[in-house]
């Protein structure tokens, strides 16, 4: 009894020590419940910071990663022909990109990403070993090509789905059509003018997708469908385009000109079938084109167009009454006005000249004497009226303003300069609307080259008519044709005669101002604007040839202007139409 | 003292009132009728079942379905892609350069402007104009077989 009492005193006094060391055992519980309530506090006050505080910012990332907004890009709209002919088209493509961080052996993916996208080793290798988590390899890959890239299956490229402009007829109208961007935005030409037309409108995709982007099948999806883009149904005809782009470049060559540009318009409608300037350029390799192959010059760019304006005063002369048809005028071989001499081209004596003469044989002597019978404020007012001194408000963007002063800055020289051409400058578009004008009766009608637009849904919708106005009373713009038509027949255009078919329409050969601005030089724009047949008019072309060798609008722009109508009559089925009267003439042709 | 006669000076008959209380007869108690729990659970089990196979199978039928629209979008972005490809071909194919090729590669000639023409032809009947006096256009083969070629 003893010893086990002994026993239990030895083993009790550590016992009684520690109790002595931590205190009572309710000491040590409340302690330990309040550690527990402690950490139960901070775990809720956590709970609390999580699920309450921060909950909408955490629900949006959980969300983030497995949902994600995706733009479906809409279609482009087509670009048609007035024949339905597609001359611009979006087809789908890929983008390639890569991701540098895991691409594995960047030197040999660079080869093999090269050879199979005809590019740069060097530049993909570039890329590839670029800081970073994301650049562009190549963009609207066409999908054969990029399946042979997919199947290599290379680590850290990959590959999104987008849409490439196809022009399927290269260089044809390309400088009216315009291009589009590597995103698909419109840059210049129609592209950019109707781009809103032709763009549509982005869809929108929410989509839940595992970490390895599949879709979650049944995750959620909230489809916004893009609405594709309207086609455009130009005005221009394929066929009539491709032949005034070949005649023009055989013209420029024949001539050893610098460019040159044409331009077919009906003149009943205003509809342009076709507008070129050469050079031009493919509209698929734009990496390779300048920017004065992208130019469309009929619009953008102006020129001295001679003797072509020569029928402004000789239109404004008929309808003022400052002369009549067979009214002879005293016209000598040079004019001096401040100095400066103007002489007629070809040599004659003093003789006398009627309107008709003076158009036939582009008599600059007897083009003056007709300015200076109207007066100054009357010879600009039918510039005027024709549309130099305004824009044509043709459907393209880039179109600029003649330069022609207004008639209180004109100085003496310009009542000599201005009846034949010189001394202003116009753009091509501008000069041929004259003509469409005494085509059609003396009424001008605003150009354009957008019949209608046509909806997704087929719907067709034709683009507003277009603003007319009168220029010329009928018999005044009657009268001019016959002279024109006469200038063909026997005057300094016969170059331009179709067989078959009676043509009116005038030679202009332009000095060029020298590149330093100061005076004339040894250049020449040659140009023939006339149209076809000229009793019933179905067609206005304008030919001009920049810096030609041969020099003459008769020489160098009447035979192109020829080539161009010719094609041009027979494509539309046009019926000769008789001819016309020849106006009184006092000059005996050779 | 026998069990037996333990039991009978047993309490509940006290030798003290002078006679013998005549034993009660016990009856024996019926047991609680058993009830049967077999088709409760199976009933219960069916139901169970037959939900979760349902809810199952029209999970799996929306997956499937899911997926088969996948399957169909997918095929017409691919029949999209296609027609769109060939819609660039026929317009390639159509492009009057290479037409031109074509033509030329053929053996033919562009004709000579004047070679052509287009004539209007108003026939008249009986001095009045039919339903044909609508201008007709067509070439005139016999003037181009007149002109010596150019």
């Amino acid at each position: 009894m003893t010893a086990r009492r002994a026993g239990t005193s030895r083993r009790s006094s550590p016992l009684r020590g520690r109790r002595r060391a931590g205190g009572s055992p309710t000491r040590r519980l409340v302690s330990l419940l309040a550690a527990l309530a402690l950490g139960l506090t901070g775990i809720f006050a956590r709970l609390i910071l999580l699920q309450v505080r921060d909950a909408s910012a955490y629900t949006a990332l959980a969300r983030d990663q497995r949902v994600r907004e995706v733009t479906v890009p809409a279609t482009r709209g087509k670009i048609l022909d007035r024949n339905g002919r597609a001359l611009a088209l979006s087809v789908p493509a890929l983008a390639v990109y890569a991701n540098p961080s895991r691409v594995v052996d960047a030197l040999a993916e660079a080869r093999t990403i090269a050879a199979d996208l005809r590019l740069r080793s060097n530049d993909v290798f570039a890329k590839l070993t670029s800081p970073g988590t994301f650049t562009y390899l190549a963009r609207g890959v066409g999908l054969e090509t990029a399946s042979a890239l997919q199947a290599r299956h290379l680590p850290g490229i990959g590959f999104l789905s987008e849409s490439r402009r196809e022009y399927p007829s290269g260089d044809l109208a390309s400088q009216v059509l315009g291009v589009v961007g590597v995103d698909g935005e419109g840059l210049g030409g129609l592209e950019l003018r109707y781009s809103a037309e032709l763009a549509g409108q982005a869809g929108r995709a929410v989509v839940e997708s595992d970490p390895n982007g599949m879709l979650i099948p049944q995750g959620t999806y909230v489809d916004t469908p893009p609405t594709a883009g309207e086609d455009l149904v130009l005005t221009i005809d394929t066929a009539i385009q491709f032949q005034a782009q070949a005649a023009l470049a055989q013209a420029v060559r024949q001539n050893k000109a610098k460019g040159g540009t044409v331009i077919v318009i009906d003149p009943t409608t205003g509809e342009i079938l076709a507008m070129t300037s050469y050079p031009s350029f493919d509209a698929n390799d734009l990496a390779h084109a300048t920017a004065e192959q992208e130019r469309n010059r009929a619009v953008t760019d102006v020129y001295e167009p001679g003797s072509v304006n020569k029928v402004i005063a000789v239109a404004a002369a008929l309808e003022e009454g400052t002369l009549t048809l067979n009214q002879r005028l005293r016209v000598e071989q040079a004019y001096e006005s401040y100095g400066h001499v103007f002489r007629d081209v070809h040599t004659h004596p003093t003789e006398k000249m009627t309107l008709g003469d003076i158009v036939a044989f582009s008599s600059n002597v007897g083009a003056i004497q007709v300015a200076r019978g109207l007066g100054d404020e009357t010879f600009y007012s039918y510039l005027q009226r024709f549309g130099l001194t305004s824009r044509t408000g043709i459907d393209f963007p880039g179109e600029v303003d003649g330069v022609i002063d207004p008639v209180d800055q004109w100085n003496g020289l310009s009542m000599a300069t201005i009846p034949i051409g010189q001394g202003i400058a116009v753009t091509p578009l501008q000069m041929a609307e004259v003509y469409a004008t005494i085509a059609n009766g003396g009424m001008w009608i605003q150009p354009h080259l957008v019949r209608e637009t046509i909806r997704p849904d087929g719907e067709v919708h034709p683009v507003p008519a277009a603003a007319t106005r009168r220029v010329v009373s009928a018999e005044t713009a009657g009268a001019v044709a016959q002279m024109l038509a006469y200038a063909v027949s026997v005057g300094t255009g016969q170059a331009a005669q179709i067989a078959g078919f009676w043509v009116a329409g005038k030679t202009g050969t332009a000095e060029k101002v020298r590149a330093d601005g100061q005076g004339y030089g040894d250049k020449f724009v040659a140009s023939f604007i006339g149209f076809t047949p000229a009793s019933r008019p179905a067609l206005v072309i304008a030919a001009i040839l920049d810096e030609p060798v041969t020099e003459y609008g008769g020489v160098a722009a009447a035979p192109l202007f020829q080539r161009v109508a010719s094609f041009a009559l027979t494509r539309l089925h046009t019926p000769p139409a008789p001819p016309l009267p020849r106006p009184p003439h006092a000059v005996e042709p050779d | 003292m026998s069990s037996q006669a333990a039991a009978r000076s047993a309490p509940g008959s006290s030798p003290a009132r002078g006679h013998v209380a005549k034993p009660r007869r016990l009856r024996m108690a019926r047991p609680a009728p058993k009830r049967r729990k077999f088709p409760f659970y199976a009933a219960a089990f069916l139901t169970v079942g037959s939900l979760i196979v349902g809810i199952v199978s029209f999970q799996a039928l929306v997956s499937q379905t899911s997926f088969r629209m996948q399957e169909l979008s997918q095929d017409a972005k691919e029949l999209q892609a296609e027609h769109d490809r060939l819609e660039l071909d026929i317009a390639r194919l159509s492009a009057p350069e290479r037409v031109q090729k074509a033509a030329r590669a053929l053996g033919m000639v562009a004709q000579k402007p004047g070679n052509v023409r287009t004539i209007s032809v108003r026939p008249e009947r009986e001095g009045k104009q039919d339903d044909l006096s609508q201008e007709v256009r067509s070439f005139s083969i016999e003037r181009l077989l007149a002109e010596p070629r150019r």
